[in-house]
């Protein structure tokens, strides 16, 4: 085991419940970097939803609050709140944030609470067994679309920035360096702060949409399915086609919710 | 120059999902063939190739098995 995941994981926890090969282990690793570059650990406070991907927070030796399925994002505002000392984190999976969570998702972003929500997007419902969840794609296989899904996926990028997000950023569990460097600028970000991690569920995904594909063989996959903006700008159309577009996809400043009730506490007027 | 590094990979923790060899550019790790204590085949370096100390097999690893030690010079 390596130096940061001794230092900030509850060893007495381990192993995570995560199957082999899952994605959500490398965005933790990449997220305990990210934390311990900032040297911030002690100001944190995590909050998980339900799913594989809320149990990311509970190996963390750090002040944690496991909540109930879409409910991570109204628990952070509460703590936030009240506590706008702590650097506030939210792990939440894509049926967790924008399934049964989904309003909550985007009145914390219109709201622009100073949150970091990370959002692990593995297409599915991975926890529960394979079902269709709102970013699953159109066409796919899963345990509840046996004929393929006729609905439609969320751009939940697009949902985030379009309900006030102001910071917003899409990158994969094969991007781990990229992560560090986006969970920090996340986190020092003073506003909601929404990053989607497409991630290899290898053990639902895998086997109903993916027709069997192992751990690397999903993430090579997922890199070959994703293009950056700097890449996207030499790359033929028709290579270009279908891609999901990752980096930095969106970034702006407006008043904080938690300062502007500060603010009236103090009897100014907003 | 570069340094001599050692990948040491904790077999209670190892679950045997192969990213590490896949994502290493110089094909350090190779599958030991041997079972832990979990059932995984836990890999291993392969000591005739040149391991450049990039750790993209530690920043891979989901179970955070995985140490580089040596430092990059
Ligand atoms: C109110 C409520 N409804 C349903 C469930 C069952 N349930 C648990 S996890 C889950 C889906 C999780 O999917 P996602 O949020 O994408 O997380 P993943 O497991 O894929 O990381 C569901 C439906 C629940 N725990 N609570
Ligand atoms: S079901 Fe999928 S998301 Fe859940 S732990 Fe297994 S591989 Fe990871
Ligand atoms: S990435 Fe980690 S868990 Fe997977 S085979 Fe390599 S050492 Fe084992
Ligand atoms: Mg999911």
């Amino acid at each position: 085991m390596n130096e940061i995941a001794e230092k900030y994981l509850r060893q007495e926890a381990l192993p995570m419940i995560f199957c082999p090969g899952c994605g959500d282990g490398t965005v933790l690793g990449a997220f305990l970097r990210a934390v311990d570059e900032l040297k911030i650990g002690d100001q944190l406070a995590l909050v998980g939803g339900i799913g594989c991907s809320g149990w990311m927070p509970v190996y963390v030796n750090v002040d944690t609050i496991h909540t109930l399925h879409g409910r991570a994002i109204p628990v952070a505002v509460g703590l936030k709140a009240t506590r706008p000392d702590r650097k506030v984190v939210v792990f939440t999976g894509d049926g967790d944030a924008i399934g049964i969570g989904g309003n909550h998702f985007i009145h914390a972003a219109r709201r622009n609470v100073d949150l970091t929500v990370i959002m692990i997007n593995n297409a599915i419902y991975g926890m529960t067994g394979g079902q269709a969840a709102p970013t699953t794609p159109s066409g796919a296989t899963t345990q509840t679309t046996p004929y393929g899904n006729p609905e439609d996926p969320f751009d939940a990028c697009k949902l985030a920035e379009a309900a006030g997000a102001t910071y917003v950023a899409r990158w994969t569990a094969g991007h781990p360096r990229q992560l560090i460097k986006a969970f920090k600028e996340a986190i020092q970000h003073p506003g909601f702060a929404f990053i989607e991690v497409m991630t290899q569920c290898p053990v639902q995904a895998g086997r109903y949409i993916k027709g069997g594909l192992d751990a690397p063989e999903f993430l090579a996959d997922i890199r070959k399915s994703v293009v950056t903006e700097a890449q996207a700008a030499t790359m033929p159309p028709e290579e270009l086609a279908g891609r999901t577009r990752i980096g930095l996809l969106h970034r702006s400043e407006r008043p904080e919710l938690t300062q502007r009730l500060a603010a009236l506490n103090r009897g100014e007027k907003r | 120059m570069r340094g001599t590094f050692k990948i040491v990979i904790d077999a209670k923790w190892c679950k045997g999902c192969g990213l590490c060899l896949a994502e290493c550019p110089k094909d350090v790790l190779q599958w030991s063939g041997a079972r832990s204590a979990k059932g995984y085949n836990v890999p291993v370096q392969d000591e005739t190739k040149v391991c450049t100390g990039c750790r993209l097999c530690e920043l891979i690893c989901p179970d955070q098995a995985i140490r580089v030690e040596g430092e990059r010079q």
